[in-house]
């Protein structure tokens, strides 16, 4: 990397004009991300024309920062009242949750907001140093790349529940089937909507995360013996002892490496990076705080990978001006209209607005850090209110952000069935995260198959005559049966045994 | 004071032909903020495009003209909002060529663009350039079609969705030049842009701005522009007709409409003022940078136009046998 | 646990038979290749298939793990099932013709009412604040077009 350019980025990231709006951008993301739902399509419209009205630095720092701000947001959701904004962050809800029902929401956010930064310094240098090579990446995914990977994808995601293979499996498939509804994409065909136009665009990740998450688990501890006022009262430190820094190091490290990679492939690498680097924990952590029970891994490395997937995410953004998410697309909507234009020389003819941007994403991690440590004190506070109050507070802010986002009374009539149905899981023993990985991912995986085979002629032999799909696909075979065999042979009697959430 | 009196007199005669209140409060109009409906999500071609309008609408009305996304269903849950709405004037619709003259086509829908809106005015107008990957092999458009007929059914073409505009040209080509480019469709056009670039599909129809970068450094070739005019972003690359497709031309548009039933003086005064904004040059530039061409016109025109397009687009749809079941 | 897992599998079935019929009538094949229908199809298949599988494994070793069941499970909390579910529902019903405000009061009002520990005039306090709340954030503080009061209420036609 040229480090007079990194330098000359910092000199035009480090103005009191771009600081400012860096700032603005990271507050009001994490401002809006905590709202469950309302997320970054109100932030969009809400912000769009003071955008388009700033210089094109000032203007992507700010939506830039308003992306991470809210992804970051997202995570503390999931680990307060376990609804996750968007699809990265659901990973972070399964521990996460179970830490702040322990007393520990303190450190469970510390310790997200830490490897967040960690991972987005570690991915800004990776897009100074090698923003152009990486870009080639993306083009080497093409669609049966793309469906071998999300095969890959959803048989991991089997490994994040703990429970018995065939119902995480069958999880997935409920996921995968929700996410059918909606107009397919290659014939116009309404599928599954009931004559219903709202659900033309198929049921949102919001009115799932919401409905089976959220208010599932408001059902749940309400109607729970427990007196759930007790717990929270036990709360524990704010911020991760000595020992747990050391806990989260490797981990953190782990999930940077896995999201920087998976960030270079728009539309999955966010959401697959979190539980590709939550599966790789699987395999390395030992000991009595397993994962799933609230361990310190399980946040650090998924939050570490789906920041540092939301850095790189700018290498295809930039280079090529394919956006991971409608916040990128407005990004490039930003940067078009002030006459840059995404592409392989965008580095080369507008150097300042490059390294600007890629100096002031490490800025704003460290903005958002230093926002954040002093907020987690209030968010601890907040769990302390009597639950009593803060269901309806849920329910509300639910209905309202669900409702905000599309007008859309039919959408709040789902998310009353979903609360039932949320419940309903958690009483035979399905666990929701399997769930929310298919819904996510399905339509992707339909959507690269068919596109393969159109490509193809039909014929299936391109999966197997591309290398990387090949592979792929071989090594989802190999993960298969190494979860399958062991685990029927030697832990059929316990692996029914469900933790009991506390 | 004269046009004042022929206001009233307009009002009076409207009323008494339509005997409802609503044309009465047309002199006054607007006294709240006017809502503009986008059909789609903010941030794209037509969001911005609409927000500059409503912007200028909003000097000119001295009322704010707010714009609100009502997005999903390829446009319609906004067609179908703002058709449903009261037609006094504080509801306008700012819709595309795909949501008024293609999805008619395409999806049984509960509303009739043609009965169901009035036309106020074009608001834009926005050329596809025509990319093929360079690995084809092909410099013009001559070239490409002799390969096409040499292999048919080989090549392919990127789409941004069933009945869109970017499926719909390429298809318009397919039938003009008597050959089968087979689609490929994409969630969209960047999608498919990336995949001419990575060598997955052979060309697409794409926005000249979102192309210029890699036509220029030469990961995408540009064969032809689909208007009747040459793009300002690319001078060099010639029209379909000039490159040999005759009687090739064709740029989608966005319009500006109101509910049916919309006083007839609200109407005037709308295209009157969306005729204004479209001629200010600082609102042509930003519709340059964006690529799209700052066209308005009256609404007699647009209705002509919506008319002549649904039916050029039905008898494509037919032709090329793009069913939605 | 073992009877919920029995319960659950056949839960599975259903939902996986009533999948199939919803998307009976779509194409199993089209002009691209493969049709809208194949993917339903193909789900519901499997998702019935594992549904056996849960419900077969928890007849099957029943006995084996009567022992380790000794703990009879709670009893659905019934209260706090249809009063959470009913605030989104009353929401949902009241929201295009009273308005937001309404809808939203009768939403937190109700599901108020699924803590036992609550009394009418803290579930009144907190209505009043929520609402009144969430109308500051939505409406004026992130500018979203709320109708707040419907048309039933301001009286227009």
């Amino acid at each position: 990397m040229d480090m007079s350019q990194l330098a000359l980025g910092f000199a035009a990231a480090l103005t009191p004009e771009s600081l400012f709006y860096c700032f603005l951008g990271a507050f009001l993301g994490t401002a809006i991300g905590v709202l469950p739902g309302i997320g970054a399509t109100a932030t969009i419209a809400l912000l769009l024309p003071i955008t388009l009205s700033l210089g094109p630095l000032s203007a992507i720092i700010m939506l830039s920062g308003i992306y991470y701000g809210s992804q970051y947001g997202g995570s503390t959701t999931a680990i307060l009242i376990r609804i996750p904004g968007e699809g990265s962050s659901v990973v972070t809800a399964i521990d996460g949750y179970r830490m702040a029902q322990r007393g520990e929401a303190g450190v469970a956010l510390a310790t997200a907001a830490i490897g967040s930064v960690v991972a987005g310094s570690f991915a800004t240098l990776l897009i100074g140093a090698l923003a152009l090579p990486l870009s080639a990446v993306a083009l080497k995914f093409g669609a049966p790349e793309y469906f071998a990977l999300i095969t890959l994808g959803l048989i991991a995601s089997v490994t994040l529940a703990h429970g018995s293979v065939p119902k995480s499996l069958a999880m997935v498939i409920v996921g995968i089937m929700l996410s059918m509804v909606g107009t397919d994409l290659y014939t116009g065909t309404r599928r599954l909507t009931f004559g219903e136009r709202s659900l033309a665009d198929g049921i949102s990740f919001v009115v799932i995360s919401v409905g089976i998450f959220g208010l599932g688990e408001v059902i749940r501890t309400i109607g729970a013996p427990t007196d759930r006022d007790l717990i929270t009262a036990k709360v524990q430190g704010l911020f991760p002892t000595r020992a747990q820094f050391r806990q989260m190091a490797a981990p953190i490290l782990r999930g940077t490496a896995i999201g920087s990679l998976l960030g270079l492939l728009p539309g999955a690498g966010a959401t697959l990076s979190s539980f590709a680097a939550y599966a790789a924990e699987k395999r390395f952590v030992r000991g009595p705080h397993k994962l799933g029970h609230g361990a310190i891994e399980g946040v650090a490395a998924p939050e570490a990978a789906n920041n540092a997937a939301a850095q790189t995410s700018f290498i295809p953004m930039l280079t090529l001006g394919l956006p991971a998410n409608p916040v990128m697309a407005l990004m490039i909507g930003a940067l078009v209209i002030q006459g840059i234009r995404p592409g392989p020389n965008v580095i080369s003819a507008n150097p300042t607005l490059f390294w600007g941007l890629v100096a002031s994403m490490w800025i704003g991690n460290l903005i958002l850090v230093v926002l954040n440590l002093p907020l987690i004190r209030l968010w601890v506070m907040l769990l302390r209110i009597p639950y009593r109050y803060l269901a309806p507070a849920i329910v509300a802010l639910c209905v309202m952000g669900v409702y905000g986002t599309a007008f859309s009374v039919a959408e709040v009539w789902l998310i009353t069935g979903f609360a039932a149905f949320g419940y309903a899981l958690y009483r035979f023993g399905f666990e929701p995260a399997p769930l929310l990985m298919g819904f996510v991912l399905g339509p992707l995986l339909e959507e690269q198959l068919r596109r393969a085979l159109i490509i193809s002629k039909g014929s299936p032999l391109i999966f197997v005559e591309r290398p990387i799909s090949a592979a792929l696909l071989a090594l989802s075979v190999l993960v298969l049966a190494a979860m399958m065999l062991p685990r029927l042979r030697r832990r059929r009697a316990t692996v029914f045994q469900e933790p009991e959430a506390i | 004071m004269n046009r004042r009196h022929a206001l009233m007199a307009l009002a009076i005669a409207s009323l008494a032909v339509t005997g409802t209140a609503g044309a009465a409060s047309a002199q006054s109009w607007p006294t709240k903020p006017v809502v503009m409906v986008v059909p789609f999500a903010p941030g794209g071609a037509t969001d911005v495009s609409a927000r500059l309008v409503a912007e200028g609408l909003s000097k000119e009305l001295g009322q704010s003209v707010v714009v609100e996304n009502r997005t999903g269903a390829a446009g319609n849950i906004g067609v179908a909002y703002a058709v449903g709405a009261r037609p006094d004037g504080y509801t306008l619709l700012f819709a595309t060529m795909g949501t008024l003259t293609t999805n008619p086509h395409l999806y049984k829908e509960t509303f009739d663009v043609q009965k169901d809106l009035v036309p106020i005015s074009k608001t834009f107008e926005v050329d596809h350039v025509l990319v093929v990957k360079p690995s084809l092999g092909v410099n013009s458009i001559q070239e490409l079609v002799a390969l096409a007929k040499s292999k048919p059914g080989e090549l392919t073409y990127g789409s941004a969705g069933i009945g869109s505009s970017v499926q719909m040209f390429a298809v318009m080509l397919n039938m003009m030049a008597g050959i089968d480019v087979r689609q490929v469709p994409y969630k969209g056009s960047a999608e498919a842009r990336v995949a001419v670039v990575g060598g997955e599909i052979d060309m697409v129809m794409d926005s000249p701005p979102s192309a210029l970068a890699q036509i220029r450094s030469g990961a995408l070739k540009a064969l032809a522009v689909t208007n009747d005019k040459r793009n300002e972003t690319l001078p060099d690359v010639p029209t379909m007709a000039e490159a040999g497709i005759t009687g090739y031309a064709a740029s989608a548009w966005g319009a500006l409409l109101a509910p049916a039933g919309t006083p007839q003086p609200i109407v005037d005064r709308l295209a009157t003022a969306t005729r204004k904004v479209l001629a200010d040059p600082a609102v042509i530039e930003k519709y340059k940078k964006t690529g799209l061409g700052a066209v308005s016109s009256s609404p007699e025109e647009l209705r002509a136009l919506i008319a002549a397009d649904t039916k050029r687009w039905g008898d494509m749809v037919k032709a090329a046998g793009i069913k939605v079941e | 646990m073992k009877n919920g897992d029995l319960w659950g599998g056949l839960a599975l079935i259903a939902f996986a038979a009533l999948y199939a019929w919803a998307g009976s009538d779509l194409k199993l094949v089209s002009s691209l290749g493969i049709g809208p229908g194949l993917f339903p199809r193909l789900l519901a298949g499997i998702l019935g298939l594992l549904g056996v599988l849960i419900a077969a494994q928890a007849v099957v070793f029943r006995n084996a793990e009567a022992a380790e069941d000794s703990d009879p499970p709670d009893p659905v909390p019934l209260r706090s099932l249809l009063l959470v579910s009913a605030g989104p529902a009353a929401f949902a019903v009241m929201a295009v013709p009273l308005g937001v405000v309404p809808a939203l009061a009768g939403a937190v009002f109700v599901s108020a009412f699924a803590s036992r520990e609550i009394s009418v005039v803290e579930a009144f306090v907190t209505t009043v604040v929520l609402v009144a709340a969430c109308v500051l954030l939505f409406r004026y503080g992130l500018g979203l077009p709320l109708v707040l009061f419907g048309d039933l209420l301001t009286g227009a036609e």
